[in-house]
């Protein structure tokens, strides 16, 4: 009979080597130490008593500096690891870790007058079950930080293996006490790199039989899984007291107790976060007993959420991971919805889904770096893409790399995961505005498929809801959106596959006109619906260069229209092309260059007053009290952009200065833009940085149209500017501060009005001159504040507070007004809190200034149509209310055996605060009142998954 | 893009909630003074462009003086001023003249008036280079045939301008503005449209104080054209019918094509003896036609 007998070593730093004195710290000296350890070998310690000692025990021990570290025979004499007995067959020995040396700074480097610290006590890391089970090994470096006591004030992992390892080792470190440094006999706080070696070692030994042989026997085997689903469970504990044997599930979750007495059988299963739980079997003579369990999580773990996973080389780049988001209040678990509580970003009336950054300029949603006409259906309640196959969505306010382009506000880029390949996994969810499904698995030897589909179902809610007579819908609001993801990669490379589309639609027959327009009649549609496919290969050449492709298609068709009065229909087919090499020249020089194209075949058939729709900063006019004017457009037009950026590493500070040349054809224009970023790691956990760069924006295609707009129309500049920090207090708590200056020249608005002429021949010029010139002006200054606690100990959450000016001047010599979104004031708290595994509570806190008003002052009856044409006052001359409100969220999970049911309410303005959203006017503008935004809104939904 | 996608949002918010406003008079209670509508006869003028450069294309034929008729509810010591501009700016600008240089004041009897063109063409004087004729050469010249007056700087030739009459009226210091215009086509070949004919509306049922009666447009179809819309499409007009009263309730305010009637509920008020109702009848959005018929309803007990 075997037993296998597994353990765990800490190879042991080997000495204290000192770098040289950081003269960074403002009140204390810092010295970054270096404590190289040396190479540990295996060890091999003696076997232990089969008792309830834990597997896994502190092996090795180390001496900083004077001490010598142990060989593997001084190994030996610490206290081992007993040997548990477990079934047969369980594996192999695994190689030993061996931490390798490092280069160390020479003593003599040591400034006059210090002393390194000594270490007093040492702790070593529990190895955790769960990581045996994947027989994880390595090496985990931390950087701790010794005060003035000589203990562990901070611990940050600078080199990790496995979470399972990291936390380990993280534990571990804070326990670690010292004699604290000196430096003129006065002790000094310091940091030092310790290491951890985790080695993984199994071996089969011979045990004692413990039953008769003469005795009949059975066998058990048994599964354990996580409750709600078909996931196995590695690394749990298995025991069987009254025979005093244990084990542990290996990676399918499996176990196995072999030549067991007959006769019933305790079984224990022990683990720290799915608790403990025994159960009674019979094992029966010569047979095998075959037992699953499904476990339930009751406590937390200890599960850190990191914000930005990738390293920051923006000034601002703010990513958000969906899994974190998901039960923020107020968003209905819609990922991109959570990007209006960051800060920089403009809130928006509910129904609307603009995204404004930093006080105004397009802001461009991509997919995988490729654009997408919007990131919102209509009513901005949900994204375009199917919250669950988004791994990450980054939010440039600003500022923004040079792989992005033709936009002056910034970048919301979504990035999808890769489908999950362990097995098939799905969900179908359902909510009070629409119902998903996602399915996903793998496809191949390495490759994995995800399809997911949406459908609002608000047209039936409104079938039920009660419309006025004059107003039958024919299709109410509704909106589909599916994408089909293939992902597959090998040796270096990696091919991804996007199939994607959406659709919104809404048709209505106005049947009786209302009577203060009663152009507004008969058929009113709107609908966009786009479809797509994108195809990028990324292929790690080496470790020092990589190519990516990414080729995409999109087609996008706009209906608009309302009775024969007006009507717009766009159809677009866009062709993208990215394409980017990145290589590394050296340890600390980073190169990419790329290029960028879009080519767009435009086809557009309008109907509808000269003036079109209302332009930034202007309110209404009258509908259809303007010439009406036909316009049919087909146009093709290349934009091509060529970009390079260095990274360039001078020790803790990073440069990225860049480039980016865009053609457009359709203008006849070109920009040279050159960008620079820079950062700055003062000390570890403060982080300055600052970036300037220029930025250019392409005209809307109708603007540029020689029958509507003025065909000779250039592109719009824009320069931002930003510095600011950020502050790393916790593993878990962080601040982001940032200033930011942004300006706008040659933004393209309405040209002079005839106002300006002086006699008949001006006016007449005037008249027939172009609509539109790049004449206006902007900027937009502010400053950012983003306090976040990553979720950690039950805690999610972060406060953002933008406090901001952005003022437009239309023509030159006009005053400067107020953008339509300036928002002096943009506090939003967000708290959630894990009761207990299976429910969170959450809240939002959002107090925002009130958006800039035009107030109307007179109107004009227009005889032609029948209707008043409204006389407004100066452009964003005054202020709405303060906007206040508060959302709560309740979540609440069911687990089942193979799948889990999660739920959850959401209360949208759950104090039912009256929030002022503008004002509506009678027909003559001669009375007014003030609107308000939706009161309380109660949202639920199920989500199921497997 | 950008612009009309939030206006395609606008658009569906705003159709969710139609006939959710507060409530204010509707717009069919014509309860203070105001204009309903301006008949002008004709709604537009054909000229031969070639009458302006001295070179008419045929027979000159001189456009007739257009008459006007502002219609209101019963209104005590209000003035009246009618002005018209040659050039004028869109529903942003609020319809302003472009300069007060082109803006003449017309002959007036209270809500009527004339527009003589060529009197408004006179009065202007040298304001106007009504004369000569492109001979086509050059950026900015009139093309060939295109008189001066009608030269674009981009070298094409206007076809139409919209000539604005501005109504002020209203007691003093409540004066109200409305303005109608006149499209003017440079055209001989156009076939000029005629305003919409409603003969009279007629009641069904007993005006009784708090009571309901129907209202029907009669309506001569006869006066419907047929026309070539701005898609290039040959369509007949469509008659869209305005319902006003100055007292009670219309069930609908308005109504088109062969809905040609509306429910009144008269008021119960016994200060009101008698209601007027209106009705105004537009040829179409793009066609601009207009005529109008009033009632006197007598309310009894």
């Amino acid at each position: 009979m075997h037993r296998s007998k597994r353990r765990w070593t800490p190879s042991a730093p080997r000495g204290v080597t000192p770098l040289p004195v950081l003269p960074a710290a403002p009140l204390a000296l810092l010295a970054t130490l270096l404590l190289a350890a040396g190479p540990a070998a295996a060890q091999e310690p003696p076997e232990g008593p089969p008792a309830d000692a834990p597997p896994a025990a502190p092996a090795a021990e180390q001496a900083p500096e004077e001490a010598p570290a142990k060989d593997e025979a001084a190994a030996e004499e610490e206290p081992a690891a007993e040997a548990p007995p477990a079934a047969p067959g369980a594996g192999a020995d695994a190689a030993p870790a061996e931490a390798p040396a490092e280069e160390a700074p020479a003593q003599s480097e040591l400034p006059e007058g210090f002393e390194p610290p000594k270490l007093l006590q040492e702790v070593q890391p529990t190895y955790p079950p769960e990581a045996q089970a994947q027989k994880l090994a390595g090496d985990v470096v931390l950087l701790i930080t010794i005060d003035e006591e000589g203990a562990v004030s901070e611990a940050v992992v600078v080199q990790g293996v496995h979470p399972l390892l990291d936390n380990a080792a993280l534990e571990a470190g804070f326990q670690l006490v010292f004699e604290p440094a000196k430096m003129n006999d006065e002790p000094v706080p310091v940091q030092l790199q310790y290491r951890y070696g985790f080695t993984y070692v199994e071996e089969k030994v011979e045990v004692a039989a413990p039953v008769d042989e003469e005795k009949p026997v059975g066998v058990l085997e048994g599964q354990l899984f996580k409750r709600g689903s078909v996931d196995a469970l590695p690394g749990v504990r298995v025991v069987l007291r009254e025979l005093g044997l244990e084990t542990f599930s290996d990676a399918q979750g499996k176990f196995r107790f072999e030549e067991l007495p007959v006769g019933p059988l305790i079984i224990g299963i022990e683990d720290d976060v799915y608790g403990d739980i025994e159960d009674e079997e019979e094992i029966k003579a010569g047979e095998v007993v075959t037992v699953t369990y499904r476990l339930d999580q009751e406590t937390f773990g200890d599960r850190i959420q990191v914000f930005g996973k990738r390293p920051k080389k923006e000034v601002v780049r703010r990513t958000i991971t969906v899994e974190e988001i998901r039960t923020i209040p107020g968003t209905n678990g819609d990922a991109l919805g959570v990007v209006q509580n960051l800060p920089g970003v403009a809130r928006t009336p509910f129904g609307q889904s603009d995204l404004i950054l930093r006080g105004g300029g397009n802001t461009q949603a991509y997919l995988n770096q490729q654009p997408i006409p919007i990131a919102f259906h209509f009513g901005g309640i949900r994204s375009t893409v199917a919250s669950a196959l988004i791994e990450s969505i980054d939010v440039y306010p600003g500022n923004f790399d040079v792989e992005y382009g033709r936009v002056s506000g910034g970048i919301v880029d979504v990035r999808l995961r890769e489908p999950r390949t362990d097995r098939v996994h799905g969900y179908v969810e359902a909510d009070v505005f629409d119902a998903g499904a996602l399915v996903e698995g793998p496809v191949g030897e390495n490759g994995g498929l995800a399809i997911a589909v949406r459908r609002s179902y608000f047209d039936a809610l409104l079938a039920a809801a009660p419309l006025p007579d004059t107003f039958s819908i024919t299709t109410a609001p509704r909106w589909y959106d599916a994408q089909i993801l293939y992902d597959w990669k090998d040796k270096g490379h990696r091919f991804r596959a996007l199939l994607y589309g959406s659709s919104d639609q809404f048709e209505s027959v106005i049947e009786e006109p209302p009577e203060q327009n009663t152009l507004i009649r008969g058929d009113a549609v709107a609908k966009l619906e786009w479809v797509g496919g994108q195809l990028e290969h990324t292929w790690d050449i080496d470790d020092r260069l990589q190519h990516k492709l990414n080729v995409a298609y999109l087609l996008t068709g706009i209906d608009f229209g309302v009775g024969e009065i007006f009507s717009l229909n766009f159809l677009f087919h866009q062709l993208f092309i990215r394409d980017s090499v990145r290589a590394k020249l050296t340890d600390t020089l980073e190169l990419k260059v790329g290029m960028d194209v879009l080519n767009q075949w435009n086809t557009i058939d309008a109907l509808g007053g000269v003036t079109g729709p209302p332009r930034e900063g202007e309110t209404g006019g009258g509908f259809g009290s303007d010439q009406t004017i036909s316009v049919e457009i087909d146009t093709f037009e290349a934009n091509c952009a060529l970009y390079t950026a260095a990274e360039w590493k001078l020790g803790p500070i990073l440069l990225i200065p860049g480039l980016r040349f865009d053609v457009f054809s359709a203008i006849d224009d070109y920009r040279l833009q050159p960008r620079f970023t820079a950062r700055w790691d003062v000390v570890e956990g403060t982080t300055v940085k600052a970036g300037v760069g220029q930025f250019v924006e392409l005209p809307d295609g109708q603007d540029t149209s020689p029958d509507i707009g003025n065909p000779n129309l250039k592109a719009e500049d824009s320069l931002h500017y930003s510095v600011g920090f950020e502050q790393q207090f916790t593993d878990a708590i962080n601040l982001d501060v940032t200033a930011f200056y942004k300006t706008f020249d040659d933004l393209v608005t309405r040209a002079e009005s005839l106002d300006a002429a002086d006699d008949f021949d001006d006016a007449l010029e005037a008249n027939a001159g172009p609509s539109l010139l790049n004449q206006g002006e902007g900027r937009s200054y502010g400053i950012e504040f983003l306090l976040r606690h990553d979720f950690s100990n039950r805690v999610f959450g972060w406060v953002s507070y933008t406090l901001q000016r952005s003022e437009r001047r239309d023509r030159p010599g006009d005053d400067w007004r107020l953008f339509d979104f300036d928002q002096t004031h943009n506090l939003i708290v967000i708290g959630q809190y894990k009761l207990t595994p299976k429910w969170t509570v959450g809240f939002r806190w959002r107090t925002t200034s009130g958006n800039p008003d035009t107030p109307i002052v007179d109107s004009v009856f227009d005889a032609n149509t029948g209707t008043y044409v409204q006389i407004p006052g100066e452009p964003n001359s005054t202020r709405q209310p303060t906007f206040n409100q508060i959302d709560l969220r309740v979540d609440r999970e069911w687990t089942y055996d193979t799948w889990r049911l999660v739920g959850y309410l959401d209360l949208r303005n759950t104090l039912n605060t009256a929030n002022a959203s503008g004002f509506q006017y009678n027909y003559d503008f001669t009375q007014r009142t003030q609107a308000y935004e939706i009161p309380i809104i109660p949202s639920f939904g199920l989500r199921g998954e497997f | 893009m950008r612009r009309f996608v939030l206006a395609v949002s606008l658009v569906v918010a705003g159709g969710l909630t139609a006939g959710c406003g507060p409530e204010f008079d509707p717009f069919h209670l014509a309860n203070k003074f105001r204009i309903l509508t301006i008949k002008t006869d004709p709604p537009e003028l054909v000229i031969d462009p070639g009458l302006l450069s001295g070179m008419p294309s045929g027979p000159v034929m001189l456009p007739a003086p257009v008459t006007m008729t502002a219609l209101h509810p019963p209104a005590e010591g209000v003035t009246w001023r009618w002005d018209v501009c040659l050039f004028s700016l869109d529903s942003l600008s609020a319809f302003e003249c472009v300069d007060p240089d082109l803006e003449v004041t017309l002959p007036a009897t209270g809500n009527e008036a004339t527009l003589d063109l060529i009197q408004v063409l006179s009065a202007l004087g040298g304001g106007v280079p009504m004369g000569g004729e492109g001979e086509g050469e050059g950026e900015g010249e009139a093309p060939a045939g295109c008189p001066a007056f009608l030269a674009l700087p981009d070298g094409s030739c206007l076809s139409r301008l919209d000539i604005q009459v501005k109504v002020t009226a209203g007691p003093p210091g409540e004066e109200i503005v409305a303005v109608r215009k006149v499209p003017v086509w440079f055209d001989a070949a156009r076939e000029p449209n005629q305003n919409p004919d409603v003969r009279a509306i007629t009641v069904e049922g007993d005006p009784v104080r708090g009571g309901e009666v129907t209202l029907t447009a009669d309506f001569d179809d006869a006066s419907l054209e047929q026309f070539v819309d701005s898609d290039g499409d040959t369509r007949t007009e469509l008659p869209v019918f305005s319902w006003f009263t100055t007292a009670g309730e219309l069930q609908p305010g308005a109504t088109f094509d062969d809905d040609r009637d509306t429910t009144l509920i008269l008021p119960t008020d016994e200060s009101v003896d008698t209601v007027e109702v209106y009705v105004v009848v537009r040829d179409g959005d793009e066609r601009r036609g207009i005529d109008f018929e009033t009632l006197t309803i007598t309310l009894s007990d």
